[in-house]
């Protein structure tokens, strides 16, 4: 089932344009990454998702309706970023109780013993948290809140890395426990590849790849051996990177434009070897002829 | 969440993680840590074992069941086919041996190492390990 069905999409701030002509199905109950650079408009689309922003043309439907100004879709989803905030009078705890009022699924003696793992402390403001803190909290938050739709945009920003192990763990565990749909954006998605089933790549606005993980890492792979070897073959396939140095050659190319053999390769010295994903993501989205070796030529 | 987490293989991030899956259940196999007839791990406890999403530990599952290496009772899981551990070791000397020997002749040859010399290293290496 569709929980989220986006078409042809677009949204301008100005003249900028932050989403074009997007389109896209996301089914119930899965983790899927958003990754993108700065500016690609990960967080223009969630906020369209949310229903926060309008859209400037296109339609998107949350739980089959419009979510814009929708109390029917708030109330089955949760936007967790680091701009969530809360009344400066009201102690975690009292926002605690609040939640639970509203939430319907909300998990209180998990959300305590979590907040406690953290060491925070219950009767603090949530002004005067750290900014770790802060983000410890929201997600907590977000986590136990148990809605259908759970955005967690950035959650891990200015945690430390002990602490992110732990939550993505968290957030792993949660969603055994109660299966929901996860929306997770993160600028480190080596640390939390493993738990995404699938990934959504947006670049300048539009989305380039949309697929299970495995599949996703799968499209480029790379190749390396003698120049001359290589120079056939990579003349008929789609080039993602290349960089020479001393008659050896390494290539990242499109693997469903690859028509050979391991073996021949293998044979003619030629070495494959798989990218990890955030190594394609880069390559997927890099401008062309954009390598870092072009600024020393 | 404290301590919670034991990792039983190193998974690295180039190999697809399902396919990693599946050779660990192998292993389990061959090992006799999972035996015939037993019931093996669903894919949540795949999932929580190895910090992955379900549906990726679910494909490694699949691989394995494609494989008859394991069989499907109705409501009660998955569980080791009788003639796995045998099948996977099977097929490990076919192809994964076959290719090692294969890799260590060619190299043996680049190196210049005579025939008479790689059977007396193998030998050595056999009673260094007894």
């Amino acid at each position: 089932m569709n929980i989220i069905q986006c078409e042809d999409l677009s949204k301008s701030f100005g003249r900028r344009n932050a989403l074009q002509h997007v389109t896209c199905a996301i089914d119930a109950e899965k983790i899927i990454g958003i990754i993108g650079r700065n500016g690609a408009g990960k967080s223009t689309i969630l906020n369209i998702i949310a229903g926060y922003i309008k859209p400037t043309s296109g339609s998107c439907k949350v739980f089959n309706e419009n979510p814009f100004n929708n109390i029917q879709t708030a109330a089955n989803m949760i936007f967790i970023d680091d701009r969530l905030s809360f009344s400066d009078y009201l102690s975690l705890e009292d926002i605690l109780k609040f939640g639970a009022d509203f939430y319907p699924n909300w998990q209180s003696e998990l959300a305590y013993r979590m907040l406690d793992y953290a060491g925070l402390d219950l009767t603090a403001k949530h002004q005067q948290l750290s900014k770790g803190q802060l983000a410890t909290f929201n997600l907590v938050y977000g986590l136990v809140s148990r809605c259908a739709l759970t955005i967690l945009d950035e959650p891990m920003n200015g945690m430390d890395e002990a602490i992110r192990t732990d939550f993505y763990r968290a957030i792993l565990k949660e969603y055994l426990a109660f299966p929901r749909t996860i929306l997770i954006t993160s600028h480190h998605l080596q640390e939390m590849e493993s738990i995404l089933e699938e990934i959504l790549l947006i670049d300048k606005g539009s989305i380039i790849a949309h697929a299970p993980l495995d599949e996703f890492k799968e499209q480029l792979i790379s190749l390396s051996g003698p120049s001359d070897a290589l120079a056939d073959l990579l003349s008929e396939t789609e080039v993602y990177a290349q960089t020479i140095v001393a008659g050896m050659t390494s290539a990242i190319v499109d693997t469903s434009k690859l028509f050979v053999s391991e073996d021949l390769l293998r044979s003619k010295g030629i070495t494959l070897s798989h990218l990890t994903a955030s190594e394609v993501c880069k390559y997927l989205t890099s401008k062309e002829g954009s390598d870092i070796d072009a600024i020393f030529d | 969440m404290k301590g919670g987490f034991s990792m039983h293989v190193h998974l690295d991030s180039t190999t697809p993680i399902y396919i990693q899956i599946a050779e660990w259940l192998q292993h389990e196999i061959i090992a006799d840590r999972l035996q015939a007839d037993e019931k093996v791990y669903s894919q949540y406890q795949l999932a929580e074992l190895f910090n992955i999403n379900p549906a990726t530990a679910g494909k490694g599952l699949t691989i394995l069941l494609d494989e008859q290496l394991l069989y499907k009772k109705r409501g009660l899981g998955m569980f080791v086919a009788t003639d796995a551990k045998e099948r996977i070791l099977t097929k490990r000397r076919n192809e994964i041996l076959t290719k090692m020997a294969q890799e260590l002749v060619l190299e043996a040859k680049r190196l210049l190492v005579s025939d008479e010399e790689l059977l007396v290293l193998i030998r050595k290496t056999q009673e260094g390990l007894k």
